[in-house]
């Protein structure tokens, strides 16, 4: 198996917990994976990215724009950015559709971004979509929106929703970890 | 975390702390800087779950810390550092001149170099300090070979008596993959310093010996390299007639062998080389002898090629074949793959693909400093208070300023207090005196900005020194620093260095601390600090305090609307004090609040010029 998946956000999203989460799920699924995430300004709103790479011919942690075969996106901009830059023809776009106006945008110097220029980039590129749009208690578990509807779908061949919950085991704890995989747990019952 | 007895997904940088624990080492220091920020707590971390007595510590700079750890090699003891590209520009002293020493336990520097730069003022090549020094270097192409590299580094170290370079670059550091798990060596080796010194003392006299000693060392070194290491330097060889030759080091090899398979070429033999410095010649020289055609990626300096005796067909980064700047991400290699073979690329990407993204244009989100963030108020005191000041600044979060147009200059860690005497000096000598205000945080206070503020009160430079004091290393991860009193372990506390105190003890004479939400007394206090600096000809610093929002303390909650009727729309909330809370629609051409990053900080009340940010009162008015 190889699939190449690339993430897409900005800081504060939860990039770094989904891309590890979706490694340990993975590596709990017995298959060969590595990864990268770009840190850098991450913690103060620039874009985040992060590569995932399963299958056992990868050497390197970086996929090769244009040959993802999927892109997770946490936002509609970025979602637009990774499906332009990194993701396949006839691959696959998860989303979670909020938007987060660029300072660019906010000065009024570029228009905003919105789900019809997704669809419709999608339908040109033969592109499978999913727009997320699922309520959360709180912005920063859009993540979790995005990894139940991975889990939901069986977007990701042979890793099961278990395996998806042992790596939010390993990752998170308390409060935190019961309110994640409570969330997680409904997405998977929508 | 899961912690497997065999096995684990572990980040790059916790791979190497962990093999730092493995291999026996006692003492490890560092100081935060990215891509290295997570070695040391990783390396704490292991120690403690390993039982190793492994002391760690921050250092309040990289040349205190590589001091540190040197000393602890002195007496026998395995000792590191770690620290980011330019952080070894801060310790190139000791590193150039401890290079020449016979040292006893073996000591590893982590240097973590960020090709891109993704988060550096610079993309040097770390290597290149190496072949400088004069001191080995080991660069790893993952994760699980840096392990590897960490121990035989050690082991390099203590059998040529000569600190060895682990550097690893961002891809490495950033990567996630599984990694093996091994029992720590116990070495114990109890810390014995034996007096010595020709050994120990650099004096001009001992150079005269210990440098061509150094020289043999490099070149029982570079023998090792070429006979010995052959697990970090091989040849993939072509299953056809070889049309290319490629060497790589680092990453670049990784992404090399990615390449070869997606394009199904087997007529591309590749040389991996994983000690670039000092480079086993004879490899390399074989490997050109015999290919026609060579492409030497190498990030990001032309590190390899500068050693290589006759490089007159190779295609690298010193001739420009190869970009001279720049990452050599995968899309890089695979143009300059083609390039060298002579062949058009085809990119398996439709052409749409590139079209779509510059129709509608969308730009990079550009960061910004978190919603809450006291230094957005303090830099809005600084321009309130001199809108025709110059702003000499720092590294930090807070070099973010630019985006309120209040940082001028930053040039490296601790500049913004010299620069501040420079900009004093130039107009000096026309007559002419300026408002200086510069900003600096609180840990790169006690990093660098000591030294420039003792040399300005010493020689009467009349500026403003704002020392940003949000009580944490804040762009790096949240690391603690000499002003907070924390060490790197819980509960291990230290003794707290206060700000005010070390600036008096520079001699400064007008320090006044200011709560940096309260922008009132922000401007009221840089005033007084101006009035004083121009007065006596000498520094005065304003300290504004406010805890970072990261560190997630509670604090009052004042909840903001934008007045409709009053909002002209002129957008100087959003130029001068630039908050993601605060949003223009351009559709009714005024400001909002966007309630998702709002944090209720309340201080953009008193930012704007026609009152028309307004706190909601109880009763929701």
């Amino acid at each position: 198996m190889k699939l190449d998946i690339f993430v897409i956000g900005v800081g504060g999203q939860g990039i770094g917990l989904l891309s590890e989460t979706i490694i340990r799920a993975a590596d709990h699924a017995g298959l060969t994976v590595k990864g990268v995430d770009t840190h850098g300004l991450a913690q103060r709103g620039g874009m985040v990215t992060s590569h995932i790479r399963i299958g056992e011919d990868a050497f390197s942690p970086l996929i090769m724009p244009g040959l993802a075969d999927m892109v997770l996106a946490l936002e509609i901009h970025e979602a637009l950015r990774g499906l332009n830059t990194y993701l396949k023809d006839k691959g696959t776009l998860v989303y979670y559709s909020v938007s987060l106006q660029p300072l660019n945008v906010r000065l009024g110097e570029e228009k905003p971004v919105t789900i019809d220029d997704i669809s419709r980039e999608c339908k040109k590129r033969s592109v499978k979509e999913y727009a997320v749009s699922r309520e959360v208690p709180d912005p920063r578990m859009q993540n979790i929106a995005i990894l139940g509807t991975l889990a939901r779908e069986r977007l990701i061949d042979s890793v099961e929703p278990r395996h998806y919950e042992m790596a939010l085991e390993d990752l998170l704890s308390g409060k935190v970890l019961e309110l994640n995989l409570n969330l997680f747990r409904s997405i998977l019952a929508d | 975390m899961r912690m497997a007895t065999e096995r684990a997904v572990l980040l790059g940088n916790e791979a190497i702390a962990r093999a730092v624990v493995e291999a026996g080492c006692e003492v490890a220091c560092a100081y935060p800087g990215t891509p290295s920020s997570e070695i040391l707590p990783a390396i704490a971390k292991f120690a403690d779950l390993l039982d190793t007595k492994t002391v760690v510590e921050w250092g309040t700079n990289e040349k205190v810390a590589y001091e540190v750890a040197i000393s602890a090699s002195f007496t026998g003891k395995r000792s590191c550092v770690a620290m980011k590209h330019v952080g070894l520009n801060v310790a190139a002293d000791p590193f150039m001149s401890a290079a020449q020493f016979d040292i006893e336990g073996g000591m590893l520097l982590i240097v973590a170099d960020d090709p891109g730069p993704h988060s550096s003022q610079t993309e040097q090549d770390s290597r290149l300090f190496g072949l400088f020094a004069k001191v080995p270097v080991l660069d790893p192409s993952s994760a699980r070979e840096a392990m590897e590299m960490v121990k035989d580094g050690f082991e390099l170290s203590e059998r040529h008596k000569i600190p060895v370079m682990l550097r690893p670059t961002v891809r490495v550091d950033h990567c996630r993959q599984d990694v093996e798990l091994n029992d720590p060596l116990r070495l114990e080796r109890p810390a014995k310093f034996v007096k010595d010194v020709k050994r120990w003392v650099c004096l001009p006299a001992h150079v005269k010996t210990t440098h061509p000693k150094l020289n043999q060392k490099m070149d029982a070194v570079r023998e090792e390299f070429t006979k010995n290491f052959s697990k970090y330097n091989f040849e993939v060889a072509a299953q056809e007639k070889p049309k290319l030759g490629i060497i790589a080091g680092g990453i670049s090899f990784a992404v090399v062998m990615d390449l070869l398979a997606k394009l199904g070429r087997k007529d591309i033999s590749v040389l991996k080389i994983g000690t670039p410095h000092p480079l086993p010649v004879d490899l390399v020289n074989d490997f050109i002898a015999r290919h026609e055609n060579v492409l030497l990626l190498e990030e990001t300096y032309p590190v390899i090629e500068l050693q290589i005796t006759d490089r007159r067909n190779v295609k690298g980064r010193w001739n420009g074949y190869v970009p001279r700047a720049g990452e050599l991400t995968p899309e890089v290699v695979e143009e300059l793959v083609c390039k060298a073979l002579g062949e058009t690329c085809t990119r398996d990407a439709d052409e749409d693909l590139k079209k779509a993204i510059e129709e509608l244009k969308i730009t990079p989100k550009p960061p910004m400093l978190c919603p809450g963030c006291p230094h957005r108020a303090s830099f809005f005191a600084i321009r309130k208070a001199f809108p025709d000041g110059i702003y000499p600044s720092d590294i930090g979060c807070y070099t973010l300023g630019v985006n309120q147009k209040t940082v001028d200059t930053s040039i490296c860690m601790g500049a913004s207090v010299t620069q501040s005497s420079g900009f004093y000096l130039a107009h000096k000598v026309d007559g002419q005196l300026r408002p200086v205000v510069a900003t600096i945080g609180d840990s790169t206070f006690f990093h660098m900005g000591l030294p420039g503020l003792v040399n300005g009160v010493y020689n009467k430079h009349a500026f403003v020194l704002a020392i940003l004091d949000n009580h944490v290393t804040a762009m790096t991860g949240g690391q603690p620093h000499p002003g907070t009193g924390q060490k790197l372990r819980k509960g291990d506390s230290g003794r707290i260095v206060p700000i005010e105190r070390a600036v008096k003890g520079c001699g400064v004479e007008f320090v006044k601390r200011v709560e940096a939400y309260d922008i009132d007394e922000g401007v009221k206090a840089l005033k007084e600090a101006w009035e004083y600096a121009k007065d006596h000809k000498e520094p005065a610093v304003v300290i504004f305090g406010h805890p970072c929002m990261l560190l997630r303390q509670e604090q009052p909650k004042v909840p903001v609307r934008v007045e409709d009727e009053t909002c002209v729309g002129c957008k100087f909330c959003i130029n001068f004090f630039n908050c993601p809370g605060l949003v223009f629609d351009e559709s009714s051409k005024k400001a909002y609040v966007d309630e998702r990053f709002c944090v209720k900080c309340g201080v953009c009340v008193n930012v704007c010029p026609h009152g028309a940010i307004q706190v909601i009162s109880e009763e929701g008015k």
